[in-house]
């Protein structure tokens, strides 16, 4: 198993880390500082020890002071290992008093501390003098008692510390433990949901803390806007299907008359309505692979330059909304100055299509459609009226949305178009509004920037654009 | 049978056209429902058949404005719609049959058949009298048992003779189902095809009601 694979491990293994860092500069801190407080107080006793024996001393100054040094066993005392041993001089640094474990030197000791080596032992001297008496008197301890000392107050921090270490092991696990819970609750909270019905998790998003409850909202967002897209989708589909139905119908009955007949001039007639039937729902399939992809971002493909009155006058000319035998009247006045624009020609394309064949859709046969383009410094627009029932103004906004129009059962047909114009449009990064006309009817405006969009594809045609905005109006 | 066809599709309503003009009936056909809206008490339809997806009014208000008006045609619905509410909604405001598209050609004539029977109280697509029969469903007559040669016009008249027998059919009626808006009839050729009529069944089975129409009489 890697380290550092799981949360849990990691956070264990930094925890564990400081804390051992942690016992390590505490023990070694811990070491110093109990060396160097044992030194303290041995400096304090001595100095007190020191006091105490010139107090001590005082009756026996009166004994000959030439009589050799007696040895005196000192008490044991509880705390120390042993009383200090002391040495007593005269002035002139003849002992006159002496305990048995005093370093035996040569020469006095100067007053105050002093650390001398004798026979390979460290020892630390406290002298004081006293010039009344003419004596000075010197304590000391060795190293081996201050490093005992020391050890003492070494184990007296440390052992507490060191039976605390398993305990604190345990709660840093426990801890880490615990704080992952709720992670651990989300994780099943999400393997719970069903791809096939998303709701939100099965979780209280206030009893999670902070952190964690703003994952599960945003999840939980998530999980509702997709389930929200599946069924705009599975109502689409379920549309898409309803749409195609009636040119299918028309098919099948056709069909069914060309079964019936041997006459020639019915069959002929049957055949080719069966042809626009069938071209109808060509066309209904390309505008549903449009409108499919359109859903996804990246619908703007092939951008380049091309002239826009050139597009809407040869749509006019094609009079392709004309599956009727009945031709509608289209009427546009192309720009004095060609009109260019980088787009993707063959999404205008549809989008205009669709918008003449609403307009189409709407009018009287005597009624013509108006198409105006105009354009500006940084942007085109394009107007498509009619002079049909026009639309309540509560409609403007919703007939725009796919789902909506294919649920209202009145019109047929008219479903996919808008939408399909609108993801056109917006695509483009242009507008689309409906607006009434004061004379009946509606306009359609389309705003498109010129430039929709700056891909690679349109720099292809850079170099011709210098050749042709000479030609540009402004 | 008159049909009047409610259809906006122009391929759908075409081939219903034509398709049910070889079944031998005369069908008009609107694209619009408001242009549809009077035509039912103009003439005289053995039945409508009525898309619910139309331009201008909606399928279903023209079903309840024709049957708050007091039109006992029978009215068949042909719809894309599916599920059961728009089923129920339209059957519970008066219309009497429901189809989805697409629709085979002779499912619907039989469901039309079926509608006729019902509005004439009968129960199969025999006429029987005497020794004259018809199969409405064949769109045969038999004489004695012995198939007779009609054309289609002559199996209209004599089948709308023979649904009110020993009644009185008017002239404009007999006219009316066979020939619809777009054909007018040529003065006399009623008389010709009774005349034709006459000829293979017996003069004197079809009487003259002069100034009247005819009848059939055993």
């Amino acid at each position: 198993m890697k380290f550092g694979a799981s949360l849990q491990s990691r956070l264990l293994g930094l925890l564990l880390l400081l804390l051992g860092m942690g016992l390590v500069a505490v023990v070694v801190h811990g070491y110093g500082r109990a060396d160097r407080a044992a030194a303290r107080d041995v400096d304090d006793r001595l100095r007190m020890s020191a006091a105490l024996v010139l107090e001590t001393i005082d009756p026996l100054s009166q004994r000959d002071s030439t009589a050799p040094p007696r040895s005196l066993s000192s008490n044991r005392t509880t705390w120390w290992a042993s009383a200090p041993a002391f040495e007593i001089r005269t002035r002139d640094g003849r002992v006159m008093l002496r305990s048995t474990d005093f370093p035996p030197m040569a020469e006095s000791s100067p007053p105050g501390f002093s650390t001398r080596m004798v026979e390979r032992l460290e020892w630390r001297i406290f002298t004081i003098v006293d010039p009344d008496r003419g004596v000075m008197s010197s304590v000391a301890m060795n190293a081996v008692e201050r490093a005992g000392r020391a050890r003492n107050r070494f184990e007296d921090t440390l052992v507490p510390v060191m039976m605390a270490l398993p305990l604190l092991g345990i709660a840093v696990l426990a801890s880490v433990w615990l704080g992952l819970k709720p992670l651990r609750r989300i994780e099943r909270a999400v393997r719970g949901v069903k791809v096939t019905e998303l709701r939100r998790l099965d979780l209280d998003v206030r009893k999670m803390p902070r952190e964690l409850g703003r994952l599960a909202r945003t999840l939980n967002d998530l999980l509702d806007r997709q389930q929200g897209l599946m069924r705009h989708q599975r109502a689409f589909v379920a549309a898409a299907g309803h749409e195609l139905r009636t040119p299918l119908a028309g098919c099948k009955t056709q069909l069914d008359v060309i079964g019936r007949t041997d006459d020639r001039t019915v069959r002929a007639h049957a055949m080719t309505k069966l042809g626009e039937a069938l071209e109808r729902m060509i066309r209904l399939v390309g505008q549903l692979m449009l409108f499919a992809k359109s859903e996804q971002s990246g619908l703007l493909r092939d951008a380049r330059r091309f002239d826009l009155d050139s597009l809407i006058a040869e749509i006019v000319a094609d009079d392709v909304t004309s599956t009727a035998a009945q031709h509608r009247r289209i009427d546009y006045v192309p720009p004095a100055v060609p009109v260019e624009i980088v787009a993707d020609r063959e999404l205008v394309r549809s989008m205009i299509e669709n918008l003449l064949e609403n307009a189409v859709r709407v009018s009287a046969v005597d009624d013509p459609v108006e198409v105006v383009l105009t354009a500006a410094e940084t942007h085109v627009t394009i107007d498509i009226c009619d002079r049909g029932p026009g639309l309540p103004d509560d409609q403007k906004e919703q007939v725009f949305d796919s789902f909506h129009q294919v649920a209202r059962r009145s019109t047929t047909g008219a479903g996919l178009g808008l939408s399909i114009v609108k993801a056109i449009v917006e695509a483009h990064r242009g507008s689309v509004a409906l607006e009434a006309r004061s004379s009946g009817g509606i306009c359609a405006r389309v705003r498109l920037p010129r430039h929709a969009v700056d891909a690679g594809a349109g720099d292809r045609d850079h170099q011709t654009a210098g050749a042709r905005s000479a030609r540009r109006g402004p | 049978m008159r049909v009047l066809l409610v259809e906006d599709d122009p391929v759908l309503g075409d081939g219903l056209q034509v398709g049910l003009t070889l079944e031998g009936h005369t069908v008009d056909w609107l694209r619009d429902g408001d242009e549809a809206r009077d035509a039912p008490g103009d003439q005289e339809f053995g039945v409508i058949i009525l898309d619910l997806g139309l331009p201008g009014c909606p399928g279903q208000v023209l079903l309840n404005e024709w049957r708050r008006s007091g039109v006992t045609i029978p009215i068949l619905i042909l719809t894309a719609l599916e599920g059961s509410e728009a089923c129920i909604e339209a059957l519970d405001s008066g219309a009497d049959e429901y189809c989805l598209k697409p629709v085979d050609l002779a499912e619907l004539t039989a469901r039309l058949r079926a509608l006729q029977r019902r509005a004439a109280g009968r129960v199969d697509n025999h006429l029987t009298h005497g020794p004259l029969s018809l199969d409405q469903a064949a769109r045969a007559a038999f004489l004695t048992g012995k198939p007779l040669d009609l054309s289609a016009y002559e199996f209209s008249v004599l089948e709308a003779l023979a649904e009110r027998f020993d009644r009185t059919v008017t002239r404009q009626t007999l006219e009316s189902r066979l020939y619809g808006w777009d054909d007018g009839p040529e003065s006399n050729s009623l008389e010709v095809l009774v005349h034709k009529l006459r000829a293979k069944l017996g003069r004197e089975r079809i009487r003259t009601v002069r100034g009247v129409g005819y009848r059939l009489v055993s």
